[in-house]
């Protein structure tokens, strides 16, 4: 074979190099195109966030001079230090840490175990629950926001509390319309995530579990000690989506948090905030400092991204949230 | 244990020809469906509190006069009058209703081809793949319907013209626009088309997690199949259409479900910001508010029937 090939190459030298060199050209040319579209669009997706940080940055001085465009030639960090106070960012970081926080542990906690009994447990209405997680998927959530806050606002289940308590509970202004929710495994796009736990458990092998039963753990064991260890990437998928979009929800948010405001609810009227405080309506100096008060909202989930990132893009990869 | 030896013998009376393995086997797979019972039956109760109980409510208000005074909720029955006045009296109503679904629509085709197209070059093998990841996968973290509309309104303020600051370079397609317009006789399709343009931007930030579908899809196809084409002597662009498309169509319908499950929860929705402001902003109509909830539900829940009855009879299941 290989002699037959020599034999080729020998005959017809020229033709053989021209056929690599073309190969070669052609693959550069690949490469160059594939390297601009992915520098144009690369652009496109960082574009915002290098627009937030270097006007947010800018003084008035340089808001004016035309000159200056990415660069502030007079950088103060005075923008942040005004809006922190104007958006009263401790304690709007501190409502939604705790709605995100404390919501996103019971999404990993109750929605893991409802994808787990969809996923390994048979039994005959087993397909007619799932369509049920589908179906809340494509409610919208201001189609039963009304009636939810008006549950949320006489909270009583079957006279309960009327009778125990002489009236029934004002859930308004307080988390517990994010956190009720999320230990029955309902709230924002539980169904996905319910959805990403069954899959993933699906793809595990069987030999897994059956290997934890013979030695004689119960199922309840078999789970915590076998099948959750072994769905690492699934929990961190779903517990930074679940953190994330908690972290920027606005509708439900406005309705129940009226008098405790959250960052993104803060950041929903972020100029109005400002002029309010400030007294000053002038845009270079509102501008700056609305992106400032940007800033400081995605900050955390830029850092949180930077940590989590390499596995998140991994666990996606491998979390099989495709059927 | 002894009951379980007792249903042991019992069984085993009824059908002394089964071996013996049986009826344990029988044992642990009745145990496990009602583990598996209890704990979605779990998530059913909190269904029925959470979902189909206000579902089964805002029902009841959109046909009829909601006045709440001090918590308690009175409910004066009005049969159609909410849903007749979103058509006919209502001046806002339609045309957002109009915009949103055309907005959704077209959000779904172009984010569809667009993930699919870098979720194929993201899966391809080469130097930085892991860094352009990072890049691509930035807006699942940090994209918010908030975000984006605070940057919206900053474009919309004169600002940016009148001091030479650059607002979003890719929403100055205004010329553009307006000559598109004069060439074509102000047709409204222009207007879509141009619409789609000047969110560029945000359907490639919206296209995130669009996209991480698409390459989890691409990475379950196995390599063999692209192998065996290879030696046939197909080429790359025929193995795109034979193998990669069939095998990624289920995946077409779990994007396009989820894109419209987004658009549900995005601030820059103004149909919803409308119908939230219906029943919390100054109007307080709730009925009517959620009347308005129920169309755009109903059109919605048409559309999604309608496409993923019409992509099913071309998805490809590999298993069956």
């Amino acid at each position: 074979m290989k002699k037959l090939q020599n034999i080729a190459n020998s005959l017809k030298p020229s033709d053989h190099k021209k056929a690599t060199l073309a190969k070669k050209s052609r693959k550069f040319i690949y490469w160059l195109f594939f390297a601009m579209l992915f520098c144009g669009i690369g652009y496109i997706l960082i574009y915002p966030l290098i627009f937030i940080f270097t006007t947010s940055i800018k003084s008035p001085g340089d808001m004016l001079d035309t000159t200056t465009i990415w660069v502030a030639k007079n950088p103060t960090f005075a923008n942040y230090k005004d809006v922190w106070g104007f958006i009263d960012y401790p304690s709007s970081l501190i409502n939604t840490l705790s709605i995100a926080g404390i919501v996103t542990a019971l999404n990993l906690f109750v929605c893991s175990a409802v994808g787990y009994g969809f996923a390994r447990f048979k039994f005959r209405e087993r397909g007619i629950l799932f369509a049920l997680v589908i179906f809340t998927m494509i409610i919208p959530p201001q189609l039963i926001s009304l009636p939810q806050y008006l549950f949320f606002l006489n909270f009583d289940i079957l006279g309960i509390f009327n009778a125990t308590l002489g009236g029934s509970l004002n859930f308004n202004n307080s988390i517990a319309p994010f956190i009720l929710p999320a230990v029955f495994g309902q709230g924002l796009k539980t169904g996905l995530f319910i959805y990403i736990f069954r899959q993933f458990y699906r793809g595990m092998p069987v030999e897994l579990e059956e290997a934890g039963y013979i030695d004689g753990s119960g199922i309840i064991r078999t789970y915590f000690r076998i099948m959750a260890p072994n769905a690492v990437p699934a929990f961190i998928t779903v517990g930074l989506l679940s953190f994330v979009w908690h972290w920027s929800e606005v509708f439900n948010q406005a309705q129940y948090m009226n008098e405790s405001p959250t960052l993104s609810m803060r950041l929903i009227g972020v100029v109005g905030l400002i002029t309010r405080n400030s007294q000053v309506t002038d845009l270079s100096y509102v501008t700056p400092a609305k992106y400032a008060g940007v800033a400081l909202v995605i900050l955390p989930l830029i850092v949180l991204y930077l940590i989590g990132q390499r596995f998140f893009v991994q666990s996606v990869e491998r979390s099989g949230i495709v059927g | 244990m002894e009951t379980n030896n007792s249903e042991r013998k019992t069984r085993a009376g009824k059908a002394p020809k089964m071996p013996k393995k049986t009826p344990r086997a029988g044992e642990l797979l009745r145990r496990k469906a009602n583990a598996g019972r209890i704990i979605t039956y779990f998530w059913v109760l909190g269904f029925l509190i959470f979902i189909a109980t206000p579902l089964f409510q805002s029902l009841r208000y959109a046909f009829s006069n909601v006045q709440i005074s001090l918590g308690n909720v009175n409910l004066i029955p009005l049969g159609l009058d909410n849903f007749v006045k979103a058509f006919t009296l209502d001046a806002e109503f339609v045309p957002l209703l109009i915009d949103s679904i055309t907005v959704i629509i077209v959000d779904i085709v172009l984010i569809t081809f667009f993930s699919l197209f870098i979720a194929v070059m993201l899966n391809r093998k080469f130097k930085g793949r892991a860094l352009l990841r990072a890049v691509f996968f930035l807006p699942v973290i940090i994209t918010s319907g908030a975000l984006v509309y605070v940057m919206q309104s900053d474009v919309s303020a004169q600002f940016a013209g009148e001091a030479g600051q650059q607002g979003m370079p890719m929403l100055q397609t205004v010329d553009f626009k307006e000559m598109l317009l004069t060439l074509t006789n102000n047709n409204r399709a222009v207007l879509v088309l141009t619409d789609a343009i000047d969110r560029v931007y945000q359907i490639i930030w919206k296209s995130g997690v669009q996209i991480l579908l698409f390459i989890a899809g691409l990475q379950a196809i196995s390599p063999a199949l692209y192998e065996s084409a290879e030696v046939e002597g197909s080429t790359g662009w025929e193995s795109f259409w034979k193998i990669t498309l069939p095998m990624i169509s289920p995946i077409i319908v779990i994007n396009l479900v989820y894109t419209i499950i987004d658009s549900f929860t995005d601030y820059n929705n103004e149909l919803l910001r409308y119908i939230q402001s219906t029943a919390f902003g100054s109007m307080l109509d709730f009925g009517y508010s959620a009347a308005l909830a129920w169309i755009f539900f109903a059109i919605i829940s048409i559309f999604l029937l309608l496409s993923v009855g019409l992509l099913s009879r071309k998805i490809f299941y590999l298993n069956d």
